[in-house]
């Protein structure tokens, strides 16, 4: 049994389901550095991989596709910056309001795009490639699990890395730290509130964006309603329990796709894969849990 | 003067609300001296120096900055001009590390990154210089308060200060930060900075400070020399008072002893020492009033008594039960009646209406339910007489507390606590910030309840209103009680302030034999 | 002098009016522009529900589980508590219901009352988690509830498909339930059915905690400031512990009486969404009790409304979402008439002081 679960296979899915998430997880991450409220990733994420279908459908590139999608993340993350600071709506439930206008907006205009209700699958619209890494792929083992990916699945373990930087090696992640965590001394030192915000509003927004693209191109063909189901707000989770470091977020979002993964295998064995599926959330709930404790002892101290 | 570096002239300053923070206020400060701003609490000292570092604007006046007029719209601006300020409430940000916190928004940049390396020995360079032993690497959540405030003089340092502005830094220290602090800032002073220096501390400024500037309610007192003047007259210059309002009260009549106080000490969460080893009793039909200059550990004694804290030692009894570990309700049911000092964020809920407010610490009683469930009726006809009693101004009792005045909003949580019939009244600044007419009713409700035998603890930083009001009066210094005068016609405004301001402080017989 | 209304009401009324306002406005837009038959689109949308007693029954239907979801949300938020697991206690309301009309065979109206009792316990448990985590250890209530709606997704297609799972069906459906589990109708021609009575009961039950009771009232209290609270005497943890349970117990009996008064079987295969549906309804009674019922007719009649548009014209439903989204943002936002509120705010200041005077 142990040999058909952790078989090459679950953890080439294990990474595949795992992309994704970690978009989602990073976004989150972002959010929360700059001091933005993530529930509404779920939305954005959502509407995004309706965008990237629909825009390499009219472009007919891939690469648009992604871009375009990327570009509706971040405007669709600007207006729910705009309506909390601007308009100074309460922002969890601004973010509800984002997820039912992107579960509303998308099948709307899928309608209008196909004449269907469920998915883009008529358009046949250009999909993002998986490649095999030339010498990786020769390894046995390691490289049918590390070769072979969506593109966009490299890609989000090359902007892990370069979002590692960008936080903690550069003068604009410093202040997009400083403006998220106590914005009165960023701005006690000059550091402009809103374009600090605004730069991680983007930024979070064309995450999303990424993800959604994954979702639509790389994940499945085409856009089907609901496709997202819960992956930001996971996200939202894996941000949590990461505790907010780009490395955390990765090693949490892989949690999320083993035991997704783990639950898909477990189905072929007439395993009770819907309880297997709790155990992420489980894990979750157990470790913002401990986390949250040790951290108030520590204030009390 | 020659080597005069900042000159602010006839400085005055009106709030949109009327108040007069500072009337024609002088400051003139020459270059490479520790200049003290003294004043009590409301003297105008913050407002004005939020003027001179851009974060308010003046109504009239002319600032003057090595000789050029300013007139800056913003902080960011007034640090371009090396004017620096360490906030009294620190600006740091908690997750960072401390080198990260001093850069922040003048980072050295090595193609696109930050050239962390320069960054980390910028802020090494700059410590040793001026003897600021910090860690760059130590995140500013894990470090002392000392150390934190040593980050901020680094913070404002960096970035090229010639003037330092330190908002009451000793406030947060211990006695021996306090001495590093003050070798630190004798240091700067020789590499030639000027610092001002804003405190009440007497002792303290002699230490260090070269020329004193004193205001008093919001106007501009004078300015004398260390060297020329004592500790007695500094203190008369800061502790006047101008008598507003007068009280008639009856002679107390003093009866049984209600509250005692049996060597209680409290330590807070940033490790400091904020009260030790108070002893005192207060008697029933007795106004005690509790003077002191602000943060010397008179909010601490209120809300231990009242049940905030859980790690207080010694003993606190009322009619001679100790109530030290039991809850704010077991306390309240004791009759144990609060007038909190921040009465927006603990006397009163701002989003509910009048009635719900006056009646938060008594939903459960019996007199207001019928048959298990609220008498609305009831509550509302109470809340209706509480608010002619106490004469609140408002349109009705639906009305939301939060659009009251000041003075209405204390009269909401005075009627609430005085109606609940208490046996013992603890008022933290009862009157502050409202205006006139409502701190008379205040005063002539808390001398009511004096005469129908409950015992009142006055807890007040208003001198006025400690010395017009109370029977007897406690001061308190650095957490400690420093003098307890029986009656408080024995002793005048100005032997008050010596002890206020630590110069003086009884012994144990003296306070005993008082 | 006449008297008016405290000005802040003024203010919040008038918001959720323009965000109403809006919102249909936009929709019109919409539909105007994309629609080949707008005007009949329009009329369907607008008027289609009051057209035949069978799609008014419709609406009454369909308002009933948001009663109940938006008289949770309205509880579970006045202790101010952004605990989001309505939704998770909801389906699994519906599940143990199931598993209470599946397991034992007892009287007809006992095994009812049985199973519902079942739904309200499984709903407390499941928002009371979040709730302690919060109390004790400080954990953010949004995110353990988020994954909480999961777990009980999860949990409870696993004890369906295990226990209950009738296998003649091809999805993973529950047996039947006996005759006698199902609300008795209450007029032909509909499926209105005594839950709705259920419902309003639930109602006036919310309304006597919130506003007749000291629990009540001590709960908003801690909503609105926990501070004050905590000074005046009142164990605000408890509080927000009592709360929860309350919000998860109403969703749950929500579960069960939808499924009983429109269901044979148990058929969700995934959540059905009323508890975030119960936001916006919370958020339009603003709060209250009283509100939620009217609130909840509103919505429903829009879904209905919507759902004959669909139907008859080439305007999908989905557009309700929308309205949905525009409305929660907008009257949640306060930036939004904050100059207006100024203004009352001043003269009713002034007119105090004439008062005074």
């Amino acid at each position: 049994m142990i040999n058909v679960i952790f078989s090459t296979d679950f953890f080439f899915t294990t990474i595949r389901v795992m992309t994704p998430i970690l978009f989602a997880a990073l976004a989150c991450m972002i959010f929360t550095k700059g001091g933005i409220d993530s529930i509404g990733t779920e939305g954005i994420m959502l509407t995004c991989a309706l965008a990237a279908p629909l825009g390499s459908y009219i472009t007919k590139s891939a690469i648009l596709g992604v871009i375009i999608a990327m570009i509706i993340g971040a405007l669709l993350s600007c207006l729910f910056g705009y309506v909390t600071i601007s308009l100074k709506s309460e922002p969890v439930l601004a973010g509800i309001a984002l997820n039912t206008l992107a579960s509303g907006l998308t099948i709307f205009v899928i309608y209008y795009a196909t004449g269907e209700k469920g998915s883009t699958q008529s358009l046949n619209s250009p999909t993002v490639a998986n490649v095999q890494i030339p010498l990786l792929k020769e390894i046995p083992i390691l490289g049918d699990i590390f070769s072979g990916h969506s593109v966009l699945t490299y890609l989000g373990i090359l902007i892990t890395i370069l979002l590692a930087f960008l936080i903690y090696k550069t003068p604009t992640g410093l202040r997009i730290r400083s403006v998220g965590e106590n914005p009165e001394a960023a701005k006690s030192v000059g550091i402009s509130i809103l374009k600090y915000k605004y730069i991680s509003l983007i930024l979070a927004g064309a995450l999303c964006g990424l993800g959604g693209a994954y979702m639509s191109m790389s994940y499945v063909s085409f856009f089907s309603k609901e496709m997202i189901a819960g992956r930001g707000f996971i996200g939202m989770a894996a941000e949590s329990m990461g505790r907010g470091t780009p490395w955390g977020v990765m090693l949490s979002a892989l949690l999320f796709g083993a035991a997704d993964s783990l639950a898909i295998r477990l189905q072929l064995l007439q395993l009770p894969a819907q309880l297997i599926q709790t155990i992420p959330y489980v894990i979750t709930i157990v470790a913002i849990a401990i986390y949250s404790y040790s951290r108030s002892k520590q204030k009390k101290g | 003067m020659d080597n005069e570096i900042l000159r602010m002239e006839n400085i005055t300053k009106i709030y949109p609300n009327g108040v007069m923070a500072n009337k024609e206020v002088n400051l003139f400060v020459n270059a490479g001296e520790i200049h003290a701003l003294m004043g009590e609490n409301g003297a105008g000292k913050s407002t004005l120096m939020k003027i001179l570092f851009g974060i308010e604007q003046k109504d009239s006046g002319k600032i003057y900055f090595e000789g050029k007029e300013i007139n800056t719209q913003n902080a960011a601006q007034t640090i371009q001009l090396g004017i620096g300020m360490v906030h009294q409430h620190f600006m740091l940000v908690e997750s960072l590390r401390v080198y990260e916190n001093v850069i922040l928004g003048i980072e050295p940049k090595k193609g696109l990154f930050t050239d962390k390396e320069s960054a980390i020995q910028l802020v090494k360079d700059m410590a040793q210089k001026y003897n600021l032993n910090v860690d760059p690497m130590a995140r500013v959540c894990d470090i002392s308060v000392g150390v934190k405030q040593k980050v901020e003089i680094l913070k404002v340092l960096v970035r090229g200060a010639k003037l330092l502005i330190l908002d009451e830094p000793t406030a947060v220290l211990t006695p021996q930060e306090t001495k590093e602090l003050f070798e630190q800032l004798l240091l700067l002073k020789q590499n030639g900075h000027t610092i001002i220096f804003i405190s009440h501390k007497i002792k303290e400024v002699r230490q260090i400070c070269d020329n004193i500037t004193v205001l008093r309610g919001g106007k501009y007192v004078g300015t004398m020399p260390v060297e020329n003047s004592t500790e007695e007259e500094i203190s008369r210059f800061m502790v006047g008072r101008d008598v507003v309002l007068k009280v008639n009260k009856k002679p107390a009549q003093f009866g049984e002893v209600l509250l005692q106080l049996q060597n209680v000490s409290y330590t807070n969460q940033e490790n400091k020492k904020m009260l030790n080893n108070v002893s005192f009793e207060l008697k029933r039909g007795q106004i005690l009033g509790v003077a002191g200059v602000e943060g010397n550990g008179q909010n601490e004694l209120a809300e231990c008594i009242f049940g905030f804290y859980k790690n207080v030692q010694g003993k606190i009894l009322l009619n001679n039960e100790d109530i030290l570990q039991k809850s704010i309700n077991a306390i309240r049911n004791l009759g144990v009646s609060y007038i909190p000092e921040d009465r927006i964020k603990t006397g009163v809920a701002k989003d509910v209406t009048i009635w719900e407010n006056l009646v938060s610490d008594r939903i459960d009683s019996k007199e207001l339910k019928q048959k298990g469930l609220l008498n609305h009726k009831k509550i509302i006809e109470m809340a209706k007489s509480l608010i002619k009693d106490f004469a609140i101004l408002c349109k009705n009792e639906q009305q939301l507390a939060g659009m009251l005045s000041g003075g209405n909003m204390q009269k909401v949580v005075v009627a609430r606590e005085f109606s609940s019939n208490p046996e013992l009244l603890i008022a933290n600044q009862p009157t502050r910030g409202i205006d006139v007419g409502a701190n008379e009713f205040i005063w002539k409700k808390i001398v009511e309840q004096r005469d129908a035998g409950k015992g009142i603890l006055l807890i007040s930083a208003d001198l006025n209103e400690v010395m017009e009001l109370s029977d007897s009066i406690v001061v308190m210094c650095d957490g400690e009680v420093a003098a307890y005068f029986e009656n408080s016609k024995d002793i005048t405004e100005y032997d008050l302030g010596l002890y206020m301001l630590g110069i003086k402080k009884q012994t144990e017989q003296e306070r005993k034999g008082a | 002098m006449i008297v008016k209304k405290n000005a802040l009401n003024i203010v919040e009324i008038l918001r959720t009016m323009v965000a109403i306002f809006c919102s249909l406005l936009m929709v019109f837009a919409i539909i105007l522009l994309v629609s080949e038959q707008p005007l009949s689109a329009l009329r369907d949308f607008l008027i289609g529900p009051l057209t035949s007693v069978r799609r008014m029954g419709n609406v009454i239907e369909a308002m009933t589980p948001l009663i109940f979801t938006g008289l949770s949300v309205t509880m579970l938020y006045r202790a101010g508590l952004f605990n989001l697991a309505m939704e998770g206690a909801f389906f699994i309301g519906a599940v143990a219901a199931t598993a209470g009309a599946l397991l034992f065979d007892l009287p007809p109206v006992i095994n009812l009352i049985t199973a519902m009792v079942f739904a309200m316990v499984a709903g407390g448990i499941v928002t009371l988690i979040p709730a302690i985590l919060k109390v004790k250890c400080h954990a953010n209530e949004l995110v353990t509830s988020l994954m909480l709606n999961y777990v009980c997704l999860y949990l409870g297609l696993y004890i369906i498909t295990t226990f209950f799972y009738d296998p003649q069906m091809n999805s993973n459906y529950s047996y039947m339930f006996a005759d006698s589990m199902v609300l008795p109708k209450l007029f032909s021609k509909t499926r209105i059915n005594t839950g709705t009575i259920i419902a309003f009961v639930t109602v006036i039950i919310v309304w006597l905690i919130l506003n007749k009771t000291s629990f009540g009232y001590k709960v908003t209290l801690v909503g609105k400031n926990d501070t004050m609270a905590k000074y005046s005497g009142i164990a605000a943890g408890s509080m927000i512990i009592g709360s929860q349970i309350l919000g998860g117990v109403i969703a749950g009996l929500g579960g069960s009486v939808e499924l009983f008064g429109m269901y044979q079987r148990f058929q969700y295969q995934g959540l059905p969404g009323y508890g975030w549906d119960g936001v916006l309804i919370a958020i339009v009674a603003r709060y209250q009790a009283k509100y939620v019922p009217l609130a909840a007719l509103f919505l429903a009649y829009l879904r209905i409304g919507a759902d004959i548009m669909s139907r008859n014209t080439d305007i999908p439903f989905e557009i309700v979402k929308i309205i949905q989204a525009i409305m929660i943002v907008l009257i949640s936002a306060q930036a939004i008439l904050s100059k207006y509120r100024q203004k009352l705010v001043v003269e009713e200041a002034k007119e105090l002081e004439k008062i005074r005077g």
